[in-house]
């Protein structure tokens, strides 16, 4: 049977920030770029998903898990013990997991710029790398409007949304969005200003990713594997309660918003304070330090993993082969292999004796610009840029460059030792059903927070087995007319404004009907219904 | 049509496929299903939901079955899709059966069902009249 996939699966790589993203033409996104004419992207939704995974792992919880995987996959390599590490980045992987896919999915199917000034990454990049060349008098949040409101009226949207409700068990998009959905709500009832979905999206990735508390319970030592991986759960389980009083939110997120447009988050906006960010931040240097001292092989492979965790807060857009051709008076053009099309012509003395080479085009850390860099083996040329860059973030891309294929290799090497580990698999084989216990803890709550107190067990029971399309009577009409309601609902309430563009969306208008009076199903809220507004729950 | 011959359709949503089940086992052709997956992340990737995969056995009751169901879907709901033919040797052939095979807003299942069997006869030489 052939089961060869049609279609790449867009994904990022917590360990390098390593991202793909599927259908991406370079050729034809640099030949957009050039004038950015008006036309709607198809790529919008696995970007914003994508980027918001990035997002949320260019930070001190994704450095540190990333530092976890790779120390392990070194230890590995150099035949020593790897479990400890490996279970802790593994537990905190997988309790993050829904929330990390959860913030991504609200990323695509509910961001939308709202009251704030503040813009979170997500829409920046998105903003940045695929918003139309139209003057909007320096208002970029109208070419996002119309950005997201053309992708939320897709009809591959409304699928793909449609898609995860269909999902039964415990699947980490389903649980993971529900979760994301309904703190969403709770939290902009105790706080207005989280009206905004975009304020809340970047509040609440800050408050798990850039969380000191959290790199502490990853790297503090403790009695064996078990223990740290109980530390790390319980940890988990006390700061999502945390989160919930709602303690303070309006003056955290004034004080959160202040400082991260500093550049900094200030922790005490997210229930943290400097002690712990000072031993964390201790600890972690102490622990990137730790393998130098180890002999020879250690300090290459330790010395590898410090530059690596520098460099994965380049992204790399996409890569393509190019061959150059050069006059006498040096001009060079750069031209695509596949297609003969020149991409770039440069006068450079130092080119023009060069024949091939790649060229990739690269995201800035804070997604503040674009760079067009030219790699031959280890050299590397800056061919173009456009936005804001740091000096050292250009050095950083260049070097990434540089070292692309070599550390891509050796990443191959470690991670394909470390997944066939016996030791490392074994030991992980015992920890994880008990991880999963904790998975259920926190989230079977959260998934269901805007239930009563009441009813919240049942109804996360019968989400698990029968998930949202199973809850709305295995109905695909219905199930795709409650996504459509969400997705319109990131610019809209009005009932008459969602009825008027159930069309665009391919919805039945007898299954939106029943759908707007979908209160609740097993103790569930579905919708929120007033005279003239609705807002979907899920 | 050889019975021996599988058709493969790719790039369906949770729900699709889901749907394209409940019609295929309620109308006690579930028998024909022969396999549905997703594409996994190798690693610790994590990435977008992944679209599926489902594997059927070409029986008439099968192929009548799956036109009926595209029959009911709505115009850019299958704009995903590819379908190959697949042979028990395990070879497989892309057949041309996308949207602009048929006219979707106005075809009735048996059309479909019709187009759909000429496509897998005569494979990528099928015509869709």
């Amino acid at each position: 049977m052939d089961h060869q996939k049609e279609r790449l699966r867009s994904y990022v790589d917590p360990s390098t920030n390593e991202m793909l993203i599927a259908d991406f033409d370079l050729p034809d996104y640099l030949n957009w770029v050039k004038a950015r004419p008006v036309v709607g992207s198809e790529l919008l939704a696995n970007f914003l998903h994508e980027w918001t995974h990035r997002w949320c792992f260019d930070s001190r919880v994704g450095a540190a898990l990333a530092f976890l995987r790779l120390r392990a996959g070194n230890r590995v390599l150099s035949g020593d013990s790897a479990f400890d590490d490996y279970v802790r980045c593994m537990t905190a992987m997988l309790l993050l997991e829904p929330i990390t896919e959860g913030l991504s999915l609200f990323a695509e199917f509910d961001a939308y710029p709202g009251a704030s000034a503040f813009m979170s990454q997500t829409l920046t990049a998105s903003c940045l790398f695929f918003a139309p060349a139209v003057d909007t008098d320096g208002r970029p949040e109208i070419l996002l409007q119309g950005m997201l409101q053309k992708l939320r009226r897709s009809p591959h949207l409304v699928e793909r949304k449609a898609g995860i409700y269909a999902k039964t068990g415990f699947d980490p998009y389903a649980i993971g969005y529900l979760s994301i959905k309904s703190l969403w709500k709770q939290m902009a009832g105790a706080y207005n200003g989280f009206v905004d979905r975009d304020l809340f999206l970047s509040y609440l990735r800050s408050y798990i990713y850039d969380d000191p508390g959290l790199v502490l319970a990853l790297l503090k030592p403790a009695h064996s594997e078990v223990h740290a991986a109980e530390n790390i759960s319980n940890y988990l389980l006390n700061r999502v309660a945390s989160l919930l009083s709602f303690q303070d939110l309006e003056s955290k997120v004034a004080l959160w918003i202040d400082s991260a447009e500093q550049g900094k988050v200030d922790v005490a906006s997210i229930n943290s304070n400097s002690e712990i960010e000072e031993e964390a931040n201790f600890i972690f240097e102490q622990a990137t330090v730790e393998d130098f001292t180890k002999g020879a092989n250690y300090e290459n492979l330790a010395t590898w993993t410090y530059m690596l965790l520098e460099e994965r807060a380049q992204c790399v857009l996409g890569v393509m082969e190019v061959r150059l051709e050069a006059d006498a008076d040096h001009t060079v053009q750069v031209i695509n292999k596949d297609t003969g099309e020149n991409i770039y012509t440069t006068v450079s003395p130092e080119l023009a004796n060069q024949r091939e080479g790649k060229l990739y085009i690269m995201a800035g850390r804070k997604a503040h610009g674009l760079l067009s860099i030219l790699g031959i083996g280890q050299r590397t040329y800056l061919l173009s840029s456009f936005g804001a860059f740091e000096d050292r973030d250009l050095e950083l891309a260049k070097r990434h460059v540089a070292n692309k294929d070599i550390s891509d290799g050796l990443f191959e090497t470690i991670s394909r030792k470390l997944d066939s580990d016996g030791l490392v698999n074994t030991i992980w084989n015992i920890v994880s059903p008990q991880v999963k216990t904790v998975q259920e803890h926190l989230y079977g709550p959260l998934c269901t927070l805007n239930a009563r107190e009441a009813d919240w067990p049942q109804a996360f029971k019968q989400v698990r087995e029968l998930g949202i399309h199973g809850l709305l009577g295995y109905d695909g009409e219905l199930t795709r007319a409650v996504a459509g309601i969400g997705l319109l609902n990131s610019f809209t309430l009005e009932v008459e404004f969602i009825k008027a563009f159930a069309p665009v969306l391919d919805i039945d208008e007898e299954a939106l009907e029943r759908a707007l009076q979908k209160n609740e199903i097993a103790g569930l809220p579905i919708m929120a219904r007033s005279q003239h507004s609705v807002l979907a729950l899920v | 049509m050889n019975d021996n011959e599988m058709l493969k359709i790719d790039g369906l949503s949770a729900l699709q496929l889901e749907e394209l089940k409940a019609e295929l086992t309620g109308k006690g052709a579930g028998d024909g299903i022969m396999d549905s997956s997703s594409s996994a992340l190798a690693g610790a990737k994590l990435g977008e939901p992944s679209l599926l995969q489902v594997v059927l056995q070409v029986t008439p009751a099968v192929l009548s079955l799956v036109a009926l169901w595209l029959a009911k879907q709505k115009s850019k709901r299958t704009e995903t899709f590819s379908y190959k033919k697949v042979s028990k040797d395990g070879t497989s052939e892309s057949i041309d059966f996308s949207r602009s095979s048929y006219d979707e807003g106005a075809a009735s299942a048996s059309q479909i069902e019709s187009i759909l069997k000429s496509k897998l006869d005569g494979s990528s030489k099928g015509t869709a009249s």
